[in-house]
């Protein structure tokens, strides 16, 4: 009796497995070109090629302790291969990445840039990196959750 | 150091810097300058109005070429779903199409000047004409002169609605000669300046009242038949010009989104009388359609009822027609019934048909618009037919009286009188 069950069991356990949801793989999500977005009154931002808007609230909150602080102001968004959002502006001391839930953005990492205040910064898609550039020749590539080292100047 | 060393050593400075900042520069910031600079270019190509100036801009599109063919690949994603190729080559072909426009218009200047003035004279002696008209359609109402005057009249009259005709087909070519050909790659300025010329000018209301003068004139006078092929051939040139203008004036209408307020609902520069409702959702050429309609119902009634008085004056009883196909079953309908009767029908063939139709109304009939050459032959020959079959009973008619008479004479001569009785032999 035990052999029949123990076949039946093996059984089921590959027609679930077989049912089970599957992948893609080596999805590119980047983004060719950043998404310079200006901050609405109400605090809104909308990436209009990609049709992505949020609120910007708890990214102000989390960068300048001011709900208020990005009204007027313009963002940098940029999406990488991995599809992972990095969000920054002037007056920033961090570059944020972003990972996309169900109607929401949640903060995989905060790179922080050494204390460095973006005056004009801009984002460029290097695959596999994302690159940040601002005045004065600053220039690093940057991963999903840090600085690529190696990049450093 | 010499001076070539020197400013080679300059170029690879600034090269260097160049290549240096342009490495600096954001993604973003390189879209963003590649349409400043296209859009920039862009707007001089609209705006130039010499081939100088698009000289000038022909170096700006291949610089900027130069200056993103290396960021091509970028370019091409950045300005999906357009390409790096498709925008430079979409600027280029717009270089060479403003170009031409520019070089004809620019050689073309000192004609244009030329035909302003044109346009001025003519405008002049159409009103002068207007006035002429005026008189003369009054010497019409009157009809209090002889009939030899009233005929003189006429002929003036249509003489001057003529004259205007071809006066204003003249002051319209003038406005539309420069663009003529290439309508279709004018501007939407310069079709709104055509549109003020044809406004200033009051084309649409001087068309207007040229149809509309012609209908008048079929209604004041009686027009002989030899009158008719004339008039049928004005109707067909006018009708054949508006037709082409009116693809053209519309076309710029449609263009230039001008309204149409001063054009024959006001009756313009001209008599202002014939009044028609503008409805401005339609296009302009919609009301001088309408009386050239009329003009043509008008001159075919007219010329119809005409013939049938020629026939009715004799005491032809025929079929009513008012179309070339009508009149020819009539006609036909009436030979018939001719034969079938063995009637006499010398007072249609010969004081009619051959007297008055065929002298007087030919050239009309055989105008394809009314009947044609083809079938006037043909109602013709069927009506000689029955004319030669009256002669030919007439003749052989002739030829038996004859011959009975020479029979009755032979059988007169033949029958000698009996000898007399002979006389008792001696």
């Amino acid at each position: 009796m035990k052999i029949p069950r123990i076949l039946f069991t093996l059984s089921l356990g590959l027609i679930v497995s077989s049912c089970a949801s599957f992948k893609i793989e080596q999805v590119d999500f980047g983004w060719p070109v950043e998404g310079v977005l200006t901050v609405s009154n109400m605090n809104t931002v909308e990436e209009v090629r990609y049709a992505v808007s949020f609120i910007v609230t708890n990214l102000a909150l989390e960068e300048f302790q001011d709900s208020t602080a990005l009204r007027g102001t313009q963002l940098r968004l940029l999406r990488n291969t991995e599809g992972f959002y990095f969000i920054t502006g002037p007056r920033f001391k961090h570059v944020y990445v972003m990972k996309q839930n169900a109607s929401e953005l949640a903060m995989k990492s905060k790179i922080d840039l050494n204390e460095r205040v973006l005056k004009n910064p801009a984002l460029n898609q290097r695959t596999p990196h994302i690159e940040l550039v601002d005045d004065d020749g600053f220039k690093v590539l940057l991963t999903s959750d840090d600085i690529d080292e190696g990049s450093k100047k | 150091m010499n001076h070539f060393t020197r400013i080679s050593f300059y170029v690879f400075i600034v090269v260097t810097l160049t290549s240096l900042l342009s490495a600096q520069q954001s993604d973003f910031q390189v879209k963003k300058n590649f349409e400043t600079e296209y859009n920039a270019i862009k707007g001089g190509i609209d705006s130039s109005k010499s081939t100088g100036e698009l000289d000038t801009l022909a170096e700006r599109i291949k610089a900027l070429e130069r200056q993103f063919v290396n960021r091509k690949n970028f370019l091409d994603k950045a300005l999906y779903p357009e390409t790096f190729d498709s925008k430079m080559e979409n600027l280029k072909t717009l270089h060479v199409l403003t170009y031409d426009r520019v070089y004809l218009i620019a050689n073309q200047g000192v004609k244009i000047e030329e035909l302003e003035g044109r346009i001025l004279l003519l405008t002049t002696r159409l009103d002068t004409l207007g006035a002429e008209r005026n008189r003369l359609f009054d010497e019409l109402r009157a009809s209090k002169k002889t009939v030899a005057t009233l005929q003189a009249a006429i002929k003036k009259l249509s003489a001057n609605l003529q004259a205007k005709d071809r006066l204003l087909f003249a002051l319209i070519d003038s406005i539309f000669l420069p663009y003529d050909k290439n309508l279709n790659q004018v501007a939407d300025v310069q079709k709104e300046a055509i549109s003020r010329k044809l406004q200033k000018s009051s084309i649409l209301t001087r068309i207007y009242d040229i149809a509309a003068d012609n209908v008048e004139f079929l209604g004041v006078t009686q027009l002989q038949g030899k009158d008719y092929a004339s008039m049928i051939d004005q109707y067909q040139q006018f009708n054949n010009k508006w037709t082409g203008l009116s693809e053209k004036i519309n076309a710029v209408h449609v263009a230039s989104e001008v309204k149409t307020d001063n054009q024959p609902k006001t009756g313009g520069a001209t008599s202002g009388k014939k009044a028609a409702t503008v409805n401005e959702e339609q296009p302009p050429s919609v009301h001088v359609d309408s009386v050239v309609t009329l003009w043509y119902t008008k001159l075919t009634a007219s010329f119809w009822s005409q013939i049938a008085k020629e026939f009715s004056s004799k005491g032809i009883a025929l079929r009513p027609f008012s179309t070339g196909t009508s009149f020819s079953a009539s006609i036909h309908a009436y030979v018939d019934s001719m034969k079938a009767s063995e009637s006499d029908a010398s007072i249609f063939v010969n004081d009619v048909w051959k007297e008055r139709i065929d002298k007087d109304w030919r050239d009309a009939l055989t105008k394809e618009t009314m009947l044609g050459k083809a079938e006037y032959a043909s109602l013709d020959k069927a009506v000689s037919e029955l004319g030669q079959r009256k002669f030919d009973a007439t003749f052989i008619g002739y030829i038996i009286a004859v011959l009975v008479i020479v029979l009755l004479a032979w059988w007169f001569l033949k029958r000698k009188p009996k000898p007399a009785s002979a006389s008792p032999t001696k």
